[in-house]
Protein backbone atom coordinates (compact mmCIF):
# COMPACT_ATOMS: atom_id res chain seq x y z
CA UNK A 1 0.00 0.00 0.00
CA UNK A 2 1.55 3.54 -1.07
CA UNK A 3 1.26 6.59 1.36
CA UNK A 4 -1.04 7.91 -0.96
CA UNK A 5 -4.07 4.46 -0.33
CA UNK A 6 -2.88 5.16 3.63
CA UNK A 7 -4.26 8.59 3.64
CA UNK A 8 -7.29 7.58 1.87
CA UNK A 9 -7.95 5.00 4.16
CA UNK A 10 -7.47 6.80 7.26
CA UNK A 11 -10.16 9.44 6.11
CA UNK A 12 -12.37 7.18 5.22
CA UNK A 13 -11.92 4.74 7.95
CA UNK A 14 -14.43 4.92 10.85
CA UNK A 15 -12.46 4.27 13.47
CA UNK A 16 -9.88 7.04 12.96
CA UNK A 17 -11.16 9.56 10.79
CA UNK A 18 -12.87 11.54 14.06
CA UNK A 19 -9.43 11.30 15.64
CA UNK A 20 -7.39 12.16 12.54
CA UNK A 21 -9.90 15.04 11.69
CA UNK A 22 -9.59 16.45 15.33
CA UNK A 23 -5.94 16.09 15.19
CA UNK A 24 -6.04 18.35 11.58
CA UNK A 25 -8.13 21.21 13.27
CA UNK A 26 -5.02 21.91 15.48
CA UNK A 27 -3.10 22.03 11.72
CA UNK A 28 0.24 23.72 13.23
CA UNK A 29 0.41 20.89 15.54
CA UNK A 30 3.97 18.48 15.43
CA UNK A 31 2.31 15.03 15.00
CA UNK A 32 4.64 11.55 14.26
CA UNK A 33 2.27 8.89 13.05
CA UNK A 34 3.52 5.28 13.16
CA UNK A 35 3.04 2.29 11.65
CA UNK A 36 4.19 -0.20 13.06
CA UNK A 37 3.18 -3.06 15.96
CA UNK A 38 6.95 -2.13 17.57
CA UNK A 39 6.77 0.85 18.38
CA UNK A 40 8.64 0.45 21.58
CA UNK A 41 11.41 -0.68 19.43
CA UNK A 42 11.20 2.05 16.37
CA UNK A 43 10.86 5.47 18.96
CA UNK A 44 13.93 5.02 20.62
CA UNK A 45 16.35 5.01 16.57
CA UNK A 46 13.55 7.89 16.04
CA UNK A 47 13.12 10.45 18.91
CA UNK A 48 17.02 11.13 19.14
CA UNK A 49 16.89 12.55 15.53
CA UNK A 50 13.72 14.09 15.44
CA UNK A 51 15.20 15.94 18.69
CA UNK A 52 17.99 17.21 16.69
CA UNK A 53 15.44 18.82 14.45
CA UNK A 54 13.65 20.17 17.20
CA UNK A 55 10.66 17.70 17.52
CA UNK A 56 9.35 16.42 20.52
CA UNK A 57 11.49 18.36 22.83
CA UNK A 58 9.99 18.02 26.64
CA UNK A 59 10.30 15.92 29.48
CA UNK A 60 6.56 14.68 30.34
CA UNK A 61 4.38 12.12 28.09
CA UNK A 62 0.93 10.93 28.66
CA UNK A 63 -1.04 8.30 26.57
CA UNK A 64 -4.60 9.98 25.19
CA UNK A 65 -5.99 6.50 24.37
CA UNK A 66 -5.18 2.63 25.66
CA UNK A 67 -2.80 1.45 23.83
CA UNK A 68 -1.72 -2.27 23.06
CA UNK A 69 1.86 -1.93 23.68
CA UNK A 70 1.57 0.63 26.34
CA UNK A 71 4.08 -0.85 29.22
CA UNK A 72 6.71 -1.77 26.74
CA UNK A 73 6.30 2.19 25.57
CA UNK A 74 6.41 3.48 28.73
CA UNK A 75 9.34 1.67 29.62
CA UNK A 76 11.46 2.42 25.87
CA UNK A 77 10.44 6.57 27.15
CA UNK A 78 11.08 6.42 30.39
CA UNK A 79 14.42 4.75 29.22
CA UNK A 80 15.00 8.01 27.37
CA UNK A 81 14.75 10.22 30.19
CA UNK A 82 10.90 10.63 29.55
CA UNK A 83 8.35 10.69 32.68
CA UNK A 84 4.35 9.58 33.09
CA UNK A 85 2.37 12.33 33.93
CA UNK A 86 -0.83 13.71 33.41
CA UNK A 87 -2.31 14.40 30.54
CA UNK A 88 -2.21 18.66 30.90
CA UNK A 89 1.01 18.52 31.85
CA UNK A 90 2.51 16.08 29.28
CA UNK A 91 5.03 17.81 26.24
CA UNK A 92 4.21 14.61 24.37
CA UNK A 93 0.90 12.59 23.72
CA UNK A 94 0.43 9.21 22.86
CA UNK A 95 -2.06 7.95 20.56
CA UNK A 96 -3.69 4.72 19.20
CA UNK A 97 -5.19 3.86 16.21
CA UNK A 98 -6.28 0.83 14.23
CA UNK A 99 -6.28 0.96 10.43
CA UNK A 100 -8.68 -0.42 8.74
CA UNK A 101 -6.23 -2.55 6.38
CA UNK A 102 -2.80 -3.30 7.17
CA UNK A 103 -0.34 -1.14 5.71
CA UNK A 104 3.75 -1.49 5.49
CA UNK A 105 5.60 -0.27 8.45
CA UNK A 106 6.63 3.75 8.38
CA UNK A 107 6.16 6.81 9.81
CA UNK A 108 5.76 10.13 8.73
CA UNK A 109 6.01 13.39 10.54
CA UNK A 110 3.12 16.29 9.93
CA UNK A 111 3.92 20.15 11.18
CA UNK A 112 1.47 22.65 10.06
CA UNK A 113 -0.35 20.28 8.33
CA UNK A 114 2.37 19.05 6.15
CA UNK A 115 4.23 16.43 5.78
CA UNK A 116 7.35 17.39 6.94
CA UNK A 117 10.44 15.97 4.54
CA UNK A 118 12.84 13.99 6.43
CA UNK A 119 15.19 13.23 3.54
CA UNK A 120 17.93 15.19 4.80
CA UNK A 121 17.98 13.38 8.34
CA UNK A 122 19.53 10.47 9.70
CA UNK A 123 15.61 8.85 10.34
CA UNK A 124 15.83 7.87 6.40
CA UNK A 125 17.89 4.62 7.22
CA UNK A 126 15.15 4.09 9.91
CA UNK A 127 12.55 4.47 7.38
CA UNK A 128 13.81 2.20 4.55
CA UNK A 129 14.08 -1.03 7.28
CA UNK A 130 10.92 -0.62 8.43
CA UNK A 131 9.46 -0.90 4.86
CA UNK A 132 10.86 -4.32 4.44
CA UNK A 133 8.98 -5.47 7.43
CA UNK A 134 5.52 -7.19 6.76
CA UNK A 135 2.13 -4.87 6.83
CA UNK A 136 1.04 -4.07 9.70
CA UNK A 137 -2.52 -2.47 11.44
CA UNK A 138 -1.03 -0.70 14.35
CA UNK A 139 -0.79 2.67 14.24
CA UNK A 140 0.86 4.92 16.85
CA UNK A 141 0.34 8.69 17.10
CA UNK A 142 2.76 11.28 18.79
CA UNK A 143 1.49 14.81 19.26
CA UNK A 144 3.93 17.38 20.36
CA UNK A 145 1.52 20.04 22.71
CA UNK A 146 4.57 22.59 21.64
CA UNK A 147 3.81 23.56 17.97
CA UNK A 148 6.84 25.49 17.77
CA UNK A 149 10.16 24.45 18.09
CA UNK A 150 12.76 26.60 20.00
CA UNK A 151 15.24 28.61 17.89
CA UNK A 152 17.20 26.99 15.49
CA UNK A 153 20.50 27.97 14.65
CA UNK A 154 21.14 30.14 11.85
CA UNK A 155 22.99 29.78 8.85
CA UNK A 156 23.88 33.26 7.31
CA UNK A 157 24.82 36.38 9.02
CA UNK A 158 23.10 39.24 7.34
CA UNK A 159 24.96 43.28 7.70
CA UNK A 160 22.48 46.26 7.40
CA UNK A 161 23.29 50.11 7.62
CA UNK A 162 20.66 52.29 7.28
CA UNK A 163 18.50 49.50 6.62
CA UNK A 164 20.18 48.32 3.33
CA UNK A 165 22.37 44.88 3.31
CA UNK A 166 25.76 45.16 2.91
CA UNK A 167 27.17 41.79 3.18
CA UNK A 168 26.20 38.35 4.10
CA UNK A 169 28.68 36.23 6.18
CA UNK A 170 28.93 32.75 6.85
CA UNK A 171 28.20 31.65 10.64
CA UNK A 172 29.67 28.81 10.27
CA UNK A 173 32.70 30.58 9.45
CA UNK A 174 35.17 33.05 11.73
CA UNK A 175 35.78 36.48 10.52
CA UNK A 176 35.94 39.99 12.20
CA UNK A 177 35.07 43.46 10.61
CA UNK A 178 35.21 46.48 10.70
CA UNK A 179 32.64 48.70 9.16
CA UNK A 180 32.33 52.80 8.52
CA UNK A 181 28.76 53.65 8.50
CA UNK A 182 29.09 57.04 7.83
CA UNK A 183 27.67 58.42 11.39
CA UNK A 184 30.94 56.10 13.18
CA UNK A 185 32.94 52.65 13.03
CA UNK A 186 31.45 49.51 14.12
CA UNK A 187 33.26 46.53 14.62
CA UNK A 188 31.92 42.69 15.28
CA UNK A 189 33.22 39.24 14.90
CA UNK A 190 31.55 35.57 14.22
CA UNK A 191 32.88 33.11 15.99
CA UNK A 192 32.02 29.57 16.65
CA UNK A 193 28.48 30.10 15.48
CA UNK A 194 27.88 33.57 17.51
CA UNK A 195 28.09 37.00 16.53
CA UNK A 196 29.32 39.68 19.00
CA UNK A 197 29.73 43.19 18.49
CA UNK A 198 33.79 44.16 19.85
CA UNK A 199 33.69 48.12 19.39
CA UNK A 200 32.00 50.64 18.63
CA UNK A 201 32.39 54.48 18.48
CA UNK A 202 28.69 55.14 19.63
CA UNK A 203 27.99 56.66 22.92
CA UNK A 204 25.90 54.95 24.74
CA UNK A 205 27.84 51.61 23.67
CA UNK A 206 24.12 49.23 24.21
CA UNK A 207 25.50 47.01 20.91
CA UNK A 208 28.77 46.20 22.85
CA UNK A 209 27.44 45.13 26.03
CA UNK A 210 24.73 43.05 24.09
CA UNK A 211 24.33 39.34 24.21
CA UNK A 212 26.11 37.09 21.23
CA UNK A 213 23.63 35.82 19.25
CA UNK A 214 23.33 32.69 17.23
CA UNK A 215 19.89 31.82 16.63
CA UNK A 216 17.58 32.29 13.42
CA UNK A 217 15.83 36.17 14.13
CA UNK A 218 18.55 37.41 17.19
CA UNK A 219 19.72 41.08 16.34
CA UNK A 220 22.63 43.41 17.85
CA UNK A 221 21.54 46.46 17.30
CA UNK A 222 23.38 49.85 16.98
CA UNK A 223 20.81 53.08 16.55
CA UNK A 224 23.32 55.41 16.83
CA UNK A 225 25.37 53.86 13.88
CA UNK A 226 21.94 52.86 12.52
CA UNK A 227 23.50 48.87 11.74
CA UNK A 228 22.59 45.56 12.56
CA UNK A 229 23.72 42.80 12.16
CA UNK A 230 21.08 39.49 12.56
CA UNK A 231 21.34 36.01 12.09
CA UNK A 232 19.49 34.86 8.87
CA UNK A 233 18.00 31.35 8.76
CA UNK A 234 14.96 29.30 9.53
CA UNK A 235 12.04 30.80 11.70
CA UNK A 236 9.00 29.99 13.36
CA UNK A 237 7.92 33.59 13.82
CA UNK A 238 7.07 36.60 11.44
CA UNK A 239 8.23 39.11 13.75
CA UNK A 240 9.41 39.20 17.41
CA UNK A 241 8.18 41.73 20.09
CA UNK A 242 9.34 41.84 23.89
CA UNK B 1 19.28 -1.40 -4.13
CA UNK B 2 15.47 0.04 -3.31
CA UNK B 3 14.63 2.52 -4.92
CA UNK B 4 11.51 4.01 -2.67
CA UNK B 5 10.90 7.38 -3.01
CA UNK B 6 11.85 9.43 0.22
CA UNK B 7 9.17 9.87 3.12
CA UNK B 8 7.29 12.94 3.02
CA UNK B 9 7.82 12.91 -0.62
CA UNK B 10 6.73 10.25 -3.21
CA UNK B 11 3.24 10.21 -2.81
CA UNK B 12 2.67 13.70 -3.28
CA UNK B 13 3.04 12.43 -6.85
CA UNK B 14 0.22 11.95 -9.92
CA UNK B 15 -1.77 15.11 -7.64
CA UNK B 16 -3.25 16.62 -10.34
CA UNK B 17 -4.45 19.32 -7.64
CA UNK B 18 -0.87 20.25 -7.60
CA UNK B 19 -0.48 21.15 -10.77
CA UNK B 20 -3.87 23.70 -10.67
CA UNK B 21 -2.15 24.91 -7.69
CA UNK B 22 1.31 26.27 -9.37
CA UNK B 23 -0.51 26.76 -12.66
CA UNK B 24 -3.58 28.38 -11.56
CA UNK B 25 -1.89 32.04 -10.11
CA UNK B 26 0.51 32.11 -13.51
CA UNK B 27 -1.87 31.88 -15.66
CA UNK B 28 -4.28 34.62 -14.01
CA UNK B 29 -1.10 36.77 -13.43
CA UNK B 30 -0.65 36.59 -17.59
CA UNK B 31 -3.69 38.65 -19.24
CA UNK B 32 -2.92 41.68 -17.69
CA UNK B 33 0.55 41.57 -17.29
CA UNK B 34 0.30 43.27 -13.91
CA UNK B 35 3.36 44.36 -12.38
CA UNK B 36 4.19 41.74 -9.44
CA UNK B 37 2.90 41.84 -5.88
CA UNK B 38 4.90 40.81 -3.14
CA UNK B 39 6.43 41.23 -0.08
CA UNK B 40 8.67 44.83 1.03
CA UNK B 41 10.51 44.57 3.99
CA UNK B 42 12.33 47.76 5.20
CA UNK B 43 13.80 48.35 9.29
CA UNK B 44 13.79 52.31 9.84
CA UNK B 45 15.72 53.84 12.88
CA UNK B 46 13.30 55.84 14.90
CA UNK B 47 12.10 56.31 18.41
CA UNK B 48 15.98 54.95 19.58
CA UNK B 49 15.05 51.62 17.86
CA UNK B 50 14.42 49.70 15.17
CA UNK B 51 10.91 49.55 13.20
CA UNK B 52 10.64 47.22 10.89
CA UNK B 53 7.73 47.34 8.46
CA UNK B 54 6.50 44.33 6.12
CA UNK B 55 3.66 44.83 3.67
CA UNK B 56 2.62 43.03 0.58
CA UNK B 57 1.93 45.29 -2.11
CA UNK B 58 3.35 46.25 -5.88
CA UNK B 59 6.68 47.74 -5.12
CA UNK B 60 5.75 51.17 -5.66
CA UNK B 61 2.79 51.50 -3.46
CA UNK B 62 5.10 49.71 -0.47
CA UNK B 63 8.03 52.15 -1.19
CA UNK B 64 5.52 55.38 -0.80
CA UNK B 65 3.79 53.87 2.32
CA UNK B 66 7.23 53.17 3.94
CA UNK B 67 7.74 56.71 3.20
CA UNK B 68 4.42 57.23 5.15
CA UNK B 69 5.53 55.70 7.78
CA UNK B 70 8.81 57.23 7.82
CA UNK B 71 6.96 60.61 7.78
CA UNK B 72 4.40 59.70 10.64
CA UNK B 73 7.27 58.16 12.76
CA UNK B 74 9.90 61.47 12.53
CA UNK B 75 6.54 63.89 13.54
CA UNK B 76 5.99 61.50 16.71
CA UNK B 77 9.46 61.47 17.59
CA UNK B 78 9.33 65.51 17.49
CA UNK B 79 6.16 65.80 19.55
CA UNK B 80 7.19 63.14 22.18
CA UNK B 81 10.63 62.50 22.42
CA UNK B 82 12.27 63.93 25.89
CA UNK B 83 12.46 67.05 26.15
CA UNK B 84 9.84 67.77 23.67
CA UNK B 85 8.28 71.15 24.45
CA UNK B 86 5.02 70.93 22.07
CA UNK B 87 2.03 71.18 25.05
CA UNK B 88 -0.77 72.36 22.71
CA UNK B 89 -0.98 70.41 19.29
CA UNK B 90 -3.78 68.44 17.98
CA UNK B 91 -2.00 65.24 19.15
CA UNK B 92 -0.38 66.01 22.13
CA UNK B 93 -3.50 67.09 23.22
CA UNK B 94 -5.53 63.78 22.12
CA UNK B 95 -2.84 61.86 23.50
CA UNK B 96 -2.49 63.66 27.01
CA UNK B 97 -6.60 63.10 27.29
CA UNK B 98 -6.05 59.49 26.73
CA UNK B 99 -3.11 59.35 29.31
CA UNK B 100 -5.33 60.27 31.95
CA UNK B 101 -7.86 57.92 30.82
CA UNK B 102 -5.91 55.20 31.75
CA UNK B 103 -4.15 57.20 34.46
CA UNK B 104 -7.77 57.40 36.31
CA UNK B 105 -8.69 53.57 35.19
CA UNK B 106 -5.41 52.33 36.77
CA UNK B 107 -5.40 54.05 39.79
CA UNK B 108 -2.30 56.10 39.02
CA UNK B 109 -0.22 52.84 37.99
CA UNK B 110 0.19 55.29 34.58
CA UNK B 111 1.75 58.28 34.97
CA UNK B 112 3.25 60.54 32.47
CA UNK B 113 5.19 62.38 34.82
CA UNK B 114 7.46 60.07 36.02
CA UNK B 115 10.14 61.95 33.30
CA UNK B 116 11.24 63.22 36.27
CA UNK B 117 12.64 59.45 37.83
CA UNK B 118 13.95 58.24 34.80
CA UNK B 119 16.03 60.92 34.25
CA UNK B 120 16.99 60.57 38.34
CA UNK B 121 17.72 57.24 37.90
CA UNK B 122 20.12 58.20 34.95
CA UNK B 123 17.64 56.27 32.27
CA UNK B 124 17.72 59.41 29.91
CA UNK B 125 21.53 60.34 30.72
CA UNK B 126 22.09 56.50 30.06
CA UNK B 127 24.41 57.23 33.36
CA UNK B 128 22.43 54.78 35.78
CA UNK B 129 22.32 55.20 39.13
CA UNK B 130 21.31 54.37 42.51
CA UNK B 131 19.72 57.86 44.02
CA UNK B 132 19.36 58.38 47.60
CA UNK B 133 16.05 57.79 49.34
CA UNK B 134 15.58 61.48 50.14
CA UNK B 135 16.95 62.08 46.65
CA UNK B 136 13.71 59.73 45.14
CA UNK B 137 11.52 61.44 47.62
CA UNK B 138 12.39 64.92 46.30
CA UNK B 139 11.43 63.87 43.26
CA UNK B 140 8.02 62.44 43.77
CA UNK B 141 7.15 65.61 44.42
CA UNK B 142 7.69 66.36 40.89
CA UNK B 143 5.08 63.18 39.78
CA UNK B 144 1.46 62.97 39.35
CA UNK B 145 -0.50 63.85 36.96
CA UNK B 146 -3.02 66.05 38.59
CA UNK B 147 -0.21 68.47 38.53
CA UNK B 148 -0.94 69.18 34.71
CA UNK B 149 -3.18 71.90 34.27
CA UNK B 150 -4.92 72.84 30.52
CA UNK B 151 -5.28 75.90 29.88
CA UNK B 152 -6.59 77.55 26.45
CA UNK B 153 -6.18 74.04 25.21
CA UNK B 154 -2.56 74.38 26.20
CA UNK B 155 -0.71 72.04 28.79
CA UNK B 156 0.44 73.96 31.53
CA UNK B 157 3.36 71.71 33.25
CA UNK B 158 5.11 73.36 36.78
CA UNK B 159 8.49 73.78 37.15
CA UNK B 160 10.56 70.62 37.40
CA UNK B 161 7.40 68.47 36.26
CA UNK B 162 8.67 66.53 33.14
CA UNK B 163 6.58 64.26 30.68
CA UNK B 164 7.89 60.77 29.48
CA UNK B 165 5.81 59.70 27.06
CA UNK B 166 7.87 56.60 26.49
CA UNK B 167 4.86 54.10 27.54
CA UNK B 168 2.58 55.34 24.84
CA UNK B 169 3.62 57.07 21.98
CA UNK B 170 5.34 54.44 20.09
CA UNK B 171 1.95 52.32 20.43
CA UNK B 172 0.14 55.42 19.29
CA UNK B 173 2.81 56.42 16.12
CA UNK B 174 2.28 52.62 15.01
CA UNK B 175 -2.01 52.58 15.07
CA UNK B 176 -1.30 56.01 12.86
CA UNK B 177 1.07 54.13 10.30
CA UNK B 178 -0.71 50.95 9.92
CA UNK B 179 -4.26 53.38 9.63
CA UNK B 180 -2.47 54.84 6.97
CA UNK B 181 -1.24 51.44 5.40
CA UNK B 182 -3.96 50.33 5.24
CA UNK B 183 -6.35 53.48 4.07
CA UNK B 184 -3.63 53.43 0.94
CA UNK B 185 -4.72 50.00 0.52
CA UNK B 186 -1.93 47.78 2.18
CA UNK B 187 -4.20 44.62 2.66
CA UNK B 188 -1.51 43.31 4.21
CA UNK B 189 1.69 43.89 6.68
CA UNK B 190 2.99 44.44 10.33
CA UNK B 191 4.86 47.28 11.78
CA UNK B 192 6.90 46.58 14.84
CA UNK B 193 8.71 49.60 16.25
CA UNK B 194 10.72 47.86 18.75
CA UNK B 195 7.71 45.79 20.49
CA UNK B 196 5.25 48.03 19.72
CA UNK B 197 3.48 45.93 16.81
CA UNK B 198 0.32 46.23 15.15
CA UNK B 199 -0.51 43.08 12.31
CA UNK B 200 -3.23 43.13 9.85
CA UNK B 201 -4.26 40.47 6.80
CA UNK B 202 -2.40 37.47 6.69
CA UNK B 203 1.20 36.66 6.97
CA UNK B 204 2.99 35.01 3.95
CA UNK B 205 1.60 31.59 4.42
CA UNK B 206 -1.90 33.03 4.41
CA UNK B 207 -1.75 32.49 7.87
CA UNK B 208 -2.31 34.27 11.21
CA UNK B 209 1.08 36.13 12.15
CA UNK B 210 2.92 34.31 14.08
CA UNK B 211 4.67 36.60 16.87
CA UNK B 212 7.53 35.50 19.27
CA UNK B 213 7.17 37.20 22.70
CA UNK B 214 10.95 37.01 24.08
CA UNK B 215 11.69 34.95 26.91
CA UNK B 216 12.39 37.86 29.79
CA UNK B 217 15.22 35.75 31.14
CA UNK B 218 15.96 33.56 28.66
CA UNK B 219 17.58 33.72 25.00
CA UNK B 220 14.42 32.66 22.53
CA UNK B 221 10.78 33.09 22.73
CA UNK B 222 8.95 32.89 25.61
CA UNK B 223 5.71 31.77 23.28
CA UNK B 224 4.46 32.31 20.29
CA UNK B 225 1.03 34.52 19.40
CA UNK B 226 -1.35 33.94 16.19
CA UNK B 227 -3.03 36.89 15.41
CA UNK B 228 -4.63 39.22 12.95
CA UNK B 229 -5.79 42.44 12.60
CA UNK B 230 -4.66 42.83 16.22
CA UNK B 231 -2.01 44.79 18.09
CA UNK B 232 0.39 43.38 21.31
CA UNK B 233 2.90 45.45 23.20
CA UNK B 234 5.55 44.16 25.62
CA UNK B 235 6.86 45.99 28.90
CA UNK B 236 10.11 44.33 30.57
CA UNK B 237 12.50 44.53 33.47
CA UNK B 238 14.81 43.46 30.93
CA UNK B 239 14.44 46.38 28.25
CA UNK B 240 16.30 49.05 30.17
CA UNK B 241 17.92 48.23 33.23
CA UNK B 242 21.48 48.57 35.55
CA UNK B 243 22.48 46.01 37.82
CA UNK B 244 23.88 46.91 41.74
CA UNK B 245 24.93 44.23 43.91
CA UNK B 246 23.11 41.76 41.88
CA UNK B 247 20.02 43.94 42.04
CA UNK B 248 17.87 44.65 38.40
CA UNK B 249 16.87 48.43 38.64
CA UNK B 250 14.59 48.64 35.46
CA UNK B 251 13.08 51.37 33.44
CA UNK B 252 9.65 50.96 34.86
CA UNK B 253 8.46 53.07 37.82
CA UNK B 254 6.25 53.00 40.37
CA UNK B 255 5.10 56.19 40.39
CA UNK B 256 4.23 55.93 43.90
CA UNK B 257 7.06 54.67 45.20
CA UNK B 258 9.34 56.40 42.55
CA UNK B 259 11.45 52.82 42.33
CA UNK B 260 11.26 50.53 39.73
CA UNK B 261 7.87 48.65 39.68
CA UNK B 262 8.40 44.98 41.34
CA UNK B 263 7.00 41.60 41.29
CA UNK B 264 6.85 40.97 37.32
CA UNK B 265 9.72 40.34 34.56
CA UNK B 266 7.28 41.23 31.48
CA UNK B 267 3.63 41.93 30.72
CA UNK B 268 2.75 41.54 27.03
CA UNK B 269 -0.67 43.32 26.21
CA UNK B 270 -2.84 42.19 23.17
CA UNK B 271 -5.62 43.88 21.61
CA UNK B 272 -7.25 46.07 18.81
CA UNK B 273 -5.50 49.21 19.14
CA UNK B 274 -1.34 49.49 19.31
CA UNK B 275 -1.79 52.32 21.75
CA UNK B 276 -4.01 50.76 24.38
CA UNK B 277 -2.03 47.78 24.43
CA UNK B 278 1.32 50.13 24.75
CA UNK B 279 0.10 52.03 27.97
CA UNK B 280 -1.80 48.97 29.64
CA UNK B 281 1.47 46.87 29.44
CA UNK B 282 3.00 49.62 31.17
CA UNK B 283 0.43 50.29 33.50
CA UNK B 284 -0.50 46.34 34.51
CA UNK B 285 3.82 46.16 35.20
CA UNK B 286 3.02 48.36 37.84
CA UNK B 287 -0.28 47.42 39.23
CA UNK B 288 -1.01 44.40 41.76
CA UNK B 289 -4.02 43.79 40.62
CA UNK B 290 -4.21 43.37 36.74
CA UNK B 291 -7.70 41.97 36.33
CA UNK B 292 -9.54 45.30 37.83
CA UNK B 293 -7.95 47.16 35.15
CA UNK B 294 -8.46 44.73 32.46
CA UNK B 295 -12.24 44.65 33.34
CA UNK B 296 -12.59 47.98 31.83
CA UNK B 297 -10.67 46.87 28.44
CA UNK B 298 -12.72 43.60 27.95
CA UNK B 299 -10.84 43.35 24.23
CA UNK B 300 -7.48 43.23 25.94
CA UNK B 301 -5.68 40.29 27.00
CA UNK B 302 -2.90 39.90 29.52
CA UNK B 303 0.65 37.26 29.40
CA UNK B 304 2.22 38.49 32.70
CA UNK B 305 5.48 36.93 33.77
CA UNK B 306 5.85 36.78 38.01
CA UNK B 307 8.64 37.28 39.21
CA UNK B 308 9.42 33.06 39.95
CA UNK B 309 8.84 33.45 35.72
CA UNK B 310 5.53 31.98 36.44
CA UNK B 311 3.38 32.52 33.37
CA UNK B 312 -0.36 33.78 34.53
CA UNK B 313 -3.18 35.06 31.98
CA UNK B 314 -5.22 37.82 32.47
CA UNK B 315 -8.45 39.32 30.78
CA UNK B 316 -9.46 37.89 27.23
CA UNK B 317 -7.88 35.40 25.75
CA UNK B 318 -5.77 35.20 22.24
CA UNK B 319 -4.27 32.14 20.46
CA UNK B 320 -0.93 32.29 22.31
CA UNK B 321 1.31 28.46 22.22
CA UNK B 322 3.71 28.90 25.44
CA UNK B 323 7.37 27.26 24.50
CA UNK B 324 8.40 24.70 27.33
CA UNK B 325 11.94 26.00 28.81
Amino acid sequence: MDRRTFFKTMLTTSLTAPWFLAAKKSSTAVELYLISDTPEEILPRLLPGLNQLGFFQGKNFAFSQAHPRQEALTLTLKAQGWRLSSPEKAELRVGFGLLHAAARPSFTLIQDGRIRDLRSASLYSVWKQMQSLPPVRVLTTLTANSRFPSPEPGQTVAVRVRGQVIERLPLARNIRRTIDTGSGRISFFVENGHVRVADSTCRHQVCVASAAISSAGERIICAPNQFIVEVEGRRWVDTIIG
Amino acid sequence: MNKRPHPGWHFLRFQPFLLFSILGPLVSFLPGCRPQAGWQEVSIFSFDTVCDIKVYGQLKECQSAVDRVREIFSRSEALFSPGARDFQSAEVMELFQLSRKIHEDSGGAFDLTVGVLAELWGFRSKAYRLPRPEEIGQALRFVGMEKIQQANGKLVLPEGVMLDWGGIAKGWAVDQASKALRAAGVKRGFINAGGDLFCWGENPHNQAWRVGIKHPRQPGFLGVLEIRNLAAATSGDYQRYFLVNGVRYHHIFNPKTGWPARGKQSVTVIGPETVLCDCLATALFVLENPEELLKLYPDYGAIIVDENGKLIFSGKKYPFTPLSP
